[in-house]
């Protein structure tokens, strides 16, 4: 077991260690600047850089065998996978004209009123034209967990 | 591996496995399998973060200009200062240096208190802001209804983390434990290895999660 136990250097996990302060710094101000929507590619690139040098280095998969390496890919492409499948759906609802409400009462976008049962009041489009709606429905009305909401919507 | 036989059996060695290590390397890939449902937990919800952000961005925004860059970029530096630690601790337990281990475990550790603790006093200033989603919930300007699923989001996502975060405590507390009992050696390490993994990961989510949440204001 020693004789496949690979020790780095201090100075190996100090660099590392520094690169993903740099990192940071360069994130954090990236962020003060205002570069439209690629602050947040940006923002998803640094984080990736630095994850990686976690992954490769800290968590040793840079030195360790085929089965490890490609069992950390793998979770990085099923992550791939979920979003692009999720996105798929709901980037593409309404591209074929069907009702508006059937996005819109899934999601529990749209709360006509305060005392509502399961909304379903005529909806503005949203998939089709994402946004930030302006204040349509004031009343503070409840919002469910949106964490489950997809689930939520393969139920309805 | 044929040198071990002349050896004592190392206490920590189980039978079903053929050496130390292959029992190294079967622990190692078990915890990665464990990893990457960790990957998919998390990643459904930055999906659903996603979602909605791409939905409301403009709430998104406004919801994010209540959070403190400040107290957030602290617990970045501490959370990734905290990994080296860790690294250093795994170190230690490759060259049989329980001592070592025990030392940066417990630095390890100061540090995942600090993190939690800074988490404790954001999470208080939103208590006392009413920017907890439900009844309470108090948000000025034309974003109101949608701050709130970034607010869910919010909590969910940190409130997930930190809960990693505590039970990483209590697993840190007991590798404290075995360390201090000279328990790892150059044979047999791989627990602090896992524990590394583990810790790692955790700070990995962070890595996402400060920008996603907090730079965007």
């Amino acid at each position: 077991m020693s004789e496949h136990a690979h020790v780095a250097s201090k100075k190996m996990y100090f660099t590392i260690f520094g690169a993903l302060m740099l990192l940071t710094a360069i994130t954090v101000g990236a962020a003060q600047v205002d570069l439209g929507i690629f602050n947040v590619v940006v923002a998803l690139l640094i984080a990736g850089i630095k994850a990686s040098l976690v992954v490769l280095f800290f968590m040793h998969v840079y030195h360790n065998n085929a089965l490890v390496k490609l069992t950390a890919a793998c979770g990085f492409i099923w992550l791939i996978f979920m979003f692009a499948i999720t996105f798929s759906d709901y980037k593409s609802r309404g591209w074929l004209g069907w009702p508006q409400t059937w996005g819109a009462r899934g999601l529990g976008v749209v709360v006509p009123k305060p005392s509502h049962g399961s909304g379903h009041g005529a909806a503005p489009s949203h998939g089709a034209a994402p946004g930030g709606q302006p204040d349509a429905h004031p009343a503070p009305a409840h919002h469910d967990e949106p964490a489950k909401s997809p689930d939520q919507h393969k139920a309805h | 591996m044929a040198s071990h036989a002349a050896h004592p059996v190392n206490p920590n060695f189980q039978h079903q496995f053929e050496n130390l290590g292959q029992q190294y390397d079967s622990t190692t890939f078990g915890m990665w399998v464990f990893l990457v449902q960790e990957i998919l937990f998390f990643g459904a919800l930055f999906c659903a973060y996603a979602v909605y952000r791409s939905m409301y961005p403009g709430a998104y925004q406004a919801a994010a200009s209540h959070l403190d860059i400040t107290l957030g970029c602290f617990n970045t530096v501490v959370l990734i200062s905290s990994s080296l630690t860790m690294a250093l601790a795994v170190r230690c337990a490759q060259l049989g240096r329980n001592k070592g281990v025990f030392g940066y475990l417990a630095a390890t550790q100061v540090l995942g208190f600090v993190f939690l603790g800074v988490k404790a006093i954001e999470y208080s200033h939103k208590w006392h802001e009413h920017l907890i989603p439900g009844k309470y919930f108090q948000f000025d300007g034309p974003h109101a209804q949608q701050a709130q699923i970034y607010f869910s989001m919010y909590f969910a996502m940190t409130g997930m983390h930190a809960l990693h975060m505590v039970i990483g405590a209590g697993l840190l507390f007991f590798f404290m434990w075995k360390s201090w009992n000279n328990t790892y050696s150059t044979e047999y390490y791989g627990p602090i290895e896992i524990m590394g993994l583990y810790w790692h990961f955790v700070d990995i989510v962070w890595i996402f999660l400060f920008p996603m949440l907090y730079l965007i204001g």
